[in-house]
């Protein structure tokens, strides 16, 4: 990975954590989070983030890391 | 104990009143101010009496050094004798007046001996319709000049729901307002002047009873700031009524809440004008609106409002002291009741007559004006303010009310009359009618605007006898593009005095070929 | 009795249109008409044919009843009343001619013409003037009055780059006055002067430059002479032909005229049959369009091999082949999604529906986005979430109705300044008004508008305030329960009800952190409440924060809980900030949805568009453009079409955008202007102003305008031939005859236009969508009997701060904004006279805050972000609170998107433009 995809990527992540964060309810949030996810980023970020998730789950929010799980690419 | 009576009205003070009060006053004598008597060519006029409340002998045109060592004395060559045996004022008919020269304008005790507020006891005493509809049977018409019915007016604002400020929020408070037009701004007028110098709590108890009638909780008067005095006194009387509780949330504890408050114009002549008094009060440009709406719907800030003249105010309190059908017995045809005639001019007994509509304009220039001043030939009498016509010496036997004075070619307007003798050149009067015009133009309307210039012009160029009878037809052209086009009053009178003196004296205007013609009779 | 003549629509009425549903019988010259009560006999007599003379009057303003031209005689009243002025009763009967209005129509001319210039032969307005035309109607044939007193040789005022006031033939009838007032609402001009001496002055007797005047043109309308004159007509001449048009400034969309000589555009009218503007206009529509004429135009195609290379003027075919040639070669070696596309809200609904069509069908992918992303996106979401369509609900007309408006994020008067005006004509008349933003905006407090309340916010708290107002509403009992039960979800107000009744959504609970005090926010809470009308208008300090598409739906809510939704005078409005804001998000042009806000998953929807289109479509989401640039940085994303946006001076954190574009192997940008992203383009495609574009705009109140070509395109090619030629080029052929077919597509395709096309809008002027049969003639207001969703949703609205916080090193927070003279960066208005009025961006500062820095006014001074820094010149202001700093970005010197950061709304990435935590330290020196 290249310094400019690796920022990129952490970007995706900042990205999924404020989403998480942000969904009205606090319940059901990584549902909330899949299904955004699934409506408005293409299928490279998906697994992109897929990915992230098994290298770098220290990075994300609990509740991404349960959307990543629901959310099928 | 004895009592010195020096008035303090404006034309009082012209001529040396302030002086003669000082000076009584210096020589331990108690002295109290009034306004004036309304005789002004007897000005200043010092009455005396040996109780506060007893009858009072006079002396006239009374100067300080006279006062100076000896007190004025019943041989003195000034002596009157008692004042209201005075013919001048034995022969009026005293309503509005009643008080005004005899007391003390910012004495509330003074005032309530001489009868104040049984007008307004009245009315409160009685439901606000009975009282709109006491006013419609004493056939009170409007002061201002058009003379319209005051009664039916309130009777519209009364049928009126209260109103928020135009552009307020919602939630806003409602209000009616009564607004006194005290802008009186027509040459040789002075009455609401001597009214609210004399007797503030008058116009007062009127505006409460107006209030009352219609359901108003604001009153505003509306006065020129070249009326100092009066501003003085009645703000002074306001505050009064207020400590007295004849104003403010609970009028003689009956719980109707009123107040009122004065507004001063920058003396533009047009702001007499009442929806552009209107315009000056809501802090604009005192331009004339256009009607409708009825200000009595839509007036002051929006709000159904009462605009009434000083004069007509001031009739209020006695007409429900008195009862409207004495009101209504007196007069002349439909103008019920008394007029406050102005004499002023070239006359020699200048001042206040009132007395009931119907009375001839010579017995108001001759009997009690006694003819002019300079004792030359009475020419031309000038009614209804400068945008009045004039009627010739000839014609005065019309009897002074609005119909029958329309009739004749006269105007009654604010009731002043200008007395003009034979020297006078009818001519320059007529220019100074467009002058005045030109001066006082709002310059809304084109008419007015660019009219009254081209008037002037024109009247030049046959005073200079330039094309004269061709200006004559322009003249006339004008005059009738300004009478019936003008928005206003101000235009539209101005061709009255120019046409009746292009009409009664043609021979002044008839100066063509040369300046060698000599008016007859000059 | 007589049948009612035909009267031309054009033709001036004199006095404004009332609406009644009584009427009243009058006779006029012996002709019976019916008209609604309070209409004036002038205004009867016209409808009548028997138009009665005037020149005070105009259908655009009150009656005034000064010139006494209109007299006429009414059976049974003295005297001659002014028609104007005097309202038909019933049974009234009016004569209009007679041999003594004839004089007196006459006489008033006859004094007209006693004070004005005898040079129609070489006046200005030679066959255009009222003036000129009256005369001809009452027979003036002499003037008697001699010389006299004039205003012949009073001065002319050229100051106005764009018109000048003539005062020797002015007729003071104020017109140009009460325009300013009643139209526009800033009182600029007055009489001064009393009688003969009345004459038209500017604020206090300044120079219209120098006066309160905005330009907005409308005393120019007004006038009824060649007094105020625009100049380009005093040297032009008067236009022989016109053409009605649609204006391509903001999203108030506002219908022109544009008055030409052959080819040239004389001057642009606004139209008083506009549904947006109703006749009024802006110094932008009404003056500022000479760029399209501006020497920086390019009107050939240009290609160069590297950035670094000269550009080449080539051929069409050429260019497009060029393009097309790379395009294909970086799908062959990164794959189908290495190339995507943005469309412009610039552009016409048809340009940008060809642009989203080529990226899906001859791109072969879903990434395609607009420039709305970084504006109006979080409306779309929030919007279609909660009522259940991406759009605002009222029409403009609406406000008329308003009792309490609520400006959130908006700056109308300048941004949207035609709607700013029929705003304050409504609280002229007595609505409430709360403004919600951090800057004292002209709207607090202006002529005879004071706000009633003001809340001063912190940039980026904009949902802690509206919760602790909903918490108002709920714990205050403000809510209004019948509308809630019967048109929202049940289970959802209870969730949100929960919610906002929570202490931590108090008022005292949020005060400090927005720098409001709880009392403030419980006022206004209530005045919005219990006012029978609220409405919510707003603007990009909604939508630009990190929580943008949280706020659309906390106002969203507050407006269903008191039941402010789905009639006149209420609503949740965004005003947009392009011309085509709402028709390029209505066009498809979003990765992830259809035109017509349908997901691209939706098989059924897929299946329409792939038939029609004759070609498999894809189901998944595109990029936006934050990912397409970030793909660029990463590498895989290499290929970018830009439609009229200037994404390296538009978009946030200037070093990432142009990194992103110096990392793509092809960069195609069609514009007027070599713009900033120019600089990093292969291939330039000019495109066509608005005056060459043969289309629709849809404005912010949904409303599609027709836009009319009034002269050819400089280029020699409509902008969506362009698209069609590259796509083509791409082995997806789209043939149109026309634009109006395209649009005839999206009718067929998108359930909302179904009812639109080219004629019907030439047949009716405008509609607003949906336009269907079951809504034939539009629909004015949404929502009206249910949701588009069905029952409105409350979404709860937990308040996140930004992660862009205020900190030692950076103290103070920026939030940017426009204002009236120029637009956006600036593209268009810096190359027009506008720039007499904003010559630069200034850094807006409070005094306490300059101070403490040792800055002066007129300083220059740098502003550092965690992005970047630039320099500007500093003013202090009163306007903004302590802690807060302001600019504007319409110049690409003050690189004000350089210190603007990458963060952004968590639904949308609509970027956080509003808030950036900086520095600001005096520069030194001279200019940058």
């Amino acid at each position: 990975m290249t310094a400019a995809t690796v920022m990129t990527s952490h970007r995706l992540v900042a990205m999924a954590n404020q989403i998480a964060n942000n969904v009205p309810s606090r319940e059901g949030v990584a549902e909330q989070v899949a299904h955004h996810m699934q409506q408005f980023w293409t299928p490279p970020m998906r697994r992109e983030l897929q990915l992230l998730a098994q290298s770098e789950p220290e990075l994300f929010d609990a509740a991404v890391l349960d959307a990543v799980a629901l959310a099928p690419v | 104990m004895s009592v010195w009576f020096v008035p303090k009205d404006a034309a009082a003070k012209s001529v040396g009143a302030d002086q003669i009060a000082e000076r009584l006053i210096a020589q331990g004598e108690v002295v109290i101010r009034t306004g004036s008597r309304g005789l002004l060519w007897l000005e200043p006029l010092v009455e005396w009496s040996d109780d506060r409340y007893g009858d009072r002998v006079g002396w006239c045109n009374v100067t300080a050094e006279q006062c100076l060592d000896v007190l004025p004395t019943s041989s003195d060559g000034n002596f009157l004798g008692a004042v209201d045996d005075l013919d001048y004022l034995a022969r009026q008919q005293r309503w509005i007046f009643e008080r005004v020269g005899i007391i003390d304008p910012l004495d509330g005790d003074d005032f309530l001996y001489r009868g104040g507020l049984a007008g307004l006891k009245r009315a409160l005493a009685m439901t606000p319709n009975d009282v709109v509809e006491a006013i419609v049977a004493s056939g009170l018409r409007g002061r201002g000049g058009a003379g319209f019915p005051a009664g039916i007016k309130w009777r519209t604002v009364a049928a009126q729901e209260p109103v928020a400020h135009a552009g307020s929020g919602a939630g806003a408070a409602k209000h009616k307002y009564i607004c006194v037009n005290a802008d009186e701004g027509d040459s040789g007028t002075f009455a609401d002047r001597m009214l609210m110098e004399g007797d503030p709590f008058c116009l007062i108890e009127g505006m409460v009873i107006a209030a009352w009638a219609v359901g108003a909780d604001l009153g505003i008067v509306y006065l020129r700031s070249e009326y100092p005095d009066a501003i003085a006194t009645l703000e002074q009387a306001l505050e009064q009524a207020r400590e007295r509780g004849w104003l403010g949330a609970n009028i003689l504890g009956s719980g109707f809440g009123f107040d009122i408050e004065i507004r001063i114009g920058a003396g533009s002549y047009v702001c007499g004008e009442e929806t552009a008094m209107l315009e000056s009060i809501e802090g604009r440009r005192g331009m004339v609106r256009v009607k409708p709406p009825l200000p009595a719907i839509k007036g002051l800030f929006g709000t159904p409002t009462v605009i009434n003249n000083v004069l007509t105010m001031a009739s209020v309190p006695s007409i429900m002291a008195r009862g409207p059908e004495a009101y209504a017995a007196l007069g002349h045809g439909r103008s019920c009741g008394t007029q406050v005639f102005q004499l002023a001019g070239n006359i020699a007994r200048g001042g206040i007559v009132e007395t009931a509509f119907g009375v001839t304009a010579r017995a108001l220039v001759h009997d009690f004006g006694g003819g002019t001043r300079s004792g030359r030939p009475v020419r031309a009498v000038q009614t209804g303010g400068p945008l009045g016509p004039y009627l010739a010496a000839d014609e005065l036997d019309v009897p002074m009310a609005y119909e029958a004075l329309a009739e004749a070619g006269g105007m009654l307007g604010h009731g002043g009359l200008v007395v003009f003798d034979d020297t006078v050149d009818m001519l320059e009067q007529a220019r100074f009618a467009m002058e005045f015009c030109a001066e006082e133009s709002c310059g809304k309307c084109t008419p007015c605007r660019i009219g009254a210039v081209r008037g002037v012009e024109v009247l030049e160029r046959i005073a200079a006898g330039d094309d004269a009878m061709q200006q004559q037809v322009l003249l006339r052209d004008l005059c009738e593009v300004m009478e019936m086009g003008s928005l206003c009053a101000m235009g539209g009178l101005t061709p009255k005095p120019v046409l009746s003196a292009l009409n009664t004296f043609s021979e002044d205007f008839d100066r063509a070929g040369s300046k060698l013609i000599v008016r007859s009779g000059g | 009795m007589n049948s009612v003549q035909q009267f031309d629509p054009a033709t001036d009425l004199g006095t404004p249109g009332v609406l009644s549903d009584a009427v009243v019988n009058v006779v006029i010259d012996g002709i019976e008409i019916q008209v609604p009560e309070g209409t004036s006999v002038m205004r009867a007599a016209a409808i009548a044919g028997a138009p009665v003379p005037k020149l005070c009057a105009t259908e655009q303003l009150e009656a005034f009843g000064s010139c006494r031209l209109c007299l006429v005689e009414i059976e049974g009243r003295r005297g001659t009343p002014a028609a104007c002025t005097t309202l038909c009763e019933p049974g009234m009967s009016v004569r209009t001619q007679s041999s003594q209005l004839d004089r007196l129509r006459k006489g008033v001319m006859e004094l007209y013409i006693s004070d004005h210039p005898l040079d129609c032969l070489t006046c200005s307005a030679n066959g255009d003037c009222e003036l000129q035309d009256m005369a001809g109607v009452v027979g003036l044939r002499t003037v008697r009055y001699g010389e006299g007193d004039n205003h012949l040789t009073a001065p002319t005022d050229a100051s106005n780059p764009y018109f000048s006031f003539d005062a020797s033939k002015c007729i003071v009838c104020s017109r140009c006055v009460r325009a300013c007032d009643e139209v526009q609402g800033t009182f600029a001009l007055t009489i001064a002067g009393r009688g003969f001496d009345s004459r038209v002055s500017p604020s206090e007797e300044q120079a219209f430059f120098d006066s309160e005047c905005v330009s907005c043109g409308a005393c120019v309308q007004a006038c009824p002479t060649a007094t105020l004159q625009e100049k380009r007509v005093i040297d032009v001449g008067v236009p022989t032909r016109q053409v009605k048009t649609t204006c391509a400034y903001c999203g108030v969309g506002c219908s022109f005229v544009a008055e030409m000589k052959g080819n040239e555009v004389v001057r642009m009218v606004p139209d008083k049959t506009g549904g947006a503007n109703a006749g009024h206009s802006c110094v932008k529509g009404r003056f500022a369009w000479g760029y399209a004429s501006h020497a920086d135009r390019i009107t050939e195609p240009m290609i160069r091999e590297h950035r670094e290379d000269s550009w080449q003027v080539v051929s069409w075919e050429q260019a497009i082949a060029f393009a097309a040639e790379r395009f294909q070669t970086i799908q062959r070696v990164h794959g189908t999604d290495a190339i995507g596309g943005i469309t412009s809200s610039r552009c016409t609904n048809e340009e940008v529906y060809v642009v989203q069509k080529m990226v899906r069908a001859a791109f072969g992918t879903n990434n395609v986005d607009t420039c709305a992303r970084v504006c109006h996106s979080p409306t779309g979401y929030g919007l279609k979430q909660t009522f259940g369509t991406s759009a605002g609900t009222q029409d403009f007309a609406s406000i008329d109705e308003a009792d309490a408006i609520m400006v959130i994020g908006a700056n109308p008067t300048d941004a949207h300044p035609v709607f700013g005006s029929r705003m304050k004509q409504r609280l002229r008349q007595g609505a409430d008004l709360i403004v919600i933003d951090p800057r004292a905006t002209d709207l607090v407090r202006s002529p005879h508008i004071v706000a009633k309340h003001h809340l001063p916010l912190m940039p980026g708290t904009n949902v802690a305030v509206l919760n602790a107002m909903a918490h108002v509403v709920v714990t205050e009992d403000l809510v209004a329960d019948a509308f809630v039960a019967e048109r929202c979800d049940a289970t959802s107000f209870a969730h949100w009800k929960a919610f906002v009744a929570l202490p931590e959504n108090s008022p005292e609970a949020i005060a400090e952190l927005a720098g409001l005090s709880p009392e403030s926010i419980r006022h206004a809470a209530r005045t919005y409440a219990s006012a029978h009308n609220g409405a919510i208008y707003y603007g990009l300090g909604v939508t630009e924060h990190s929580q943008g598409s949280t706020m659309v739906m906390a106002m969203a809510n507050l407006a269903m809980a008191t039941g402010n939704i789905g009639r006149r005078g209420v609503g949740v409005n965004p005003l947009r900030g392009q011309n085509n804001v709402q028709g390029a998000c209505d066009m498809g042009s979003f990765p992830h949805e259809f035109a017509g806000y349908r997901h691209v998953s939706d098989d059924s929807v897929r299946q329409q568009f792939a038939d029609i289109w004759g070609v498999s479509l894809r189901e998944d989401p595109g990029m936006r453009i934050p990912n397409m640039l970030d793909g660029a940085i990463a590498g895989h994303f290499r290929g970018l079409y830009v439609q009229g946006e200037d994404i390296a001076q538009s978009d946030p954190n200037t070093h990432h955008v142009t990194a992103a574009l110096q990392a793509m192997d092809c960069v195609v940008v069609q514009d007027l202007f070599l713009n900033e992203t120019a600089k990093y383009a292969h291939v330039f495609l000019p495109g066509t102003s608005f005056l060459e574009k043969d289309g629709t705009f849809t404005n912010a109140e949904r409303r599609i305008n027709r836009v009319r070509p009034v002269m050819p395109p400089r280029s020699g090619k409509a902008e969506w031939q362009v698209t069609c030629d590259l796509s083509a080029a791409m082995g997806y052929p789209m043939d149109y005859p026309n634009s109006a077919a395209i649009m005839d597509e999206i009718a067929a395709l998108t359930p909302t236009f179904a009812g639109v096309s080219f004629s019907y809008l030439d047949k009716v002027g405008s509609v607003q969508w949906p336009c269907n049969d079951s809504a034939p003639l539009g629909t004015p207001i949404m929502h009206e009997q249910r949701f588009v969703r069905g029952s409105g949703q409350f979404m709860t609205t937990p308040y996140v701060p930004t992660d862009e916080r205020t900190t030692r090193k950076y103290p103070l927070v920026l939030t940017t904004g426009r204002i009236l003279s120029q637009y956006n960066v600036g593209a268009q208005t810096r190359r027009t006279d506008n720039q007499r009025w904003h010559g630069e961006d200034l850094l807006d500062i409070h005094e306490s805050d300059a101070q403490l820095r040792g800055i002066a006014n007129g300083d220059w001074i740098e502003v550092a972000s965690r992005a970047g820094t630039t320099r500007l010149r500093a003013r202090i202001s009163s306007a903004i609170p302590a802690g807060v700093v302001y600019t504007t970005f319409h110049h690409p010197v003050s690189g004000t998107n350089v210190i603007t950061t990458d963060n952004s709304d968590w639904a949308t990435n609509c970027p956080e433009y509003k808030v950036t935590a900086v520095e600001v330290r005096p520069a030194g020196g001279m200019s940058p």
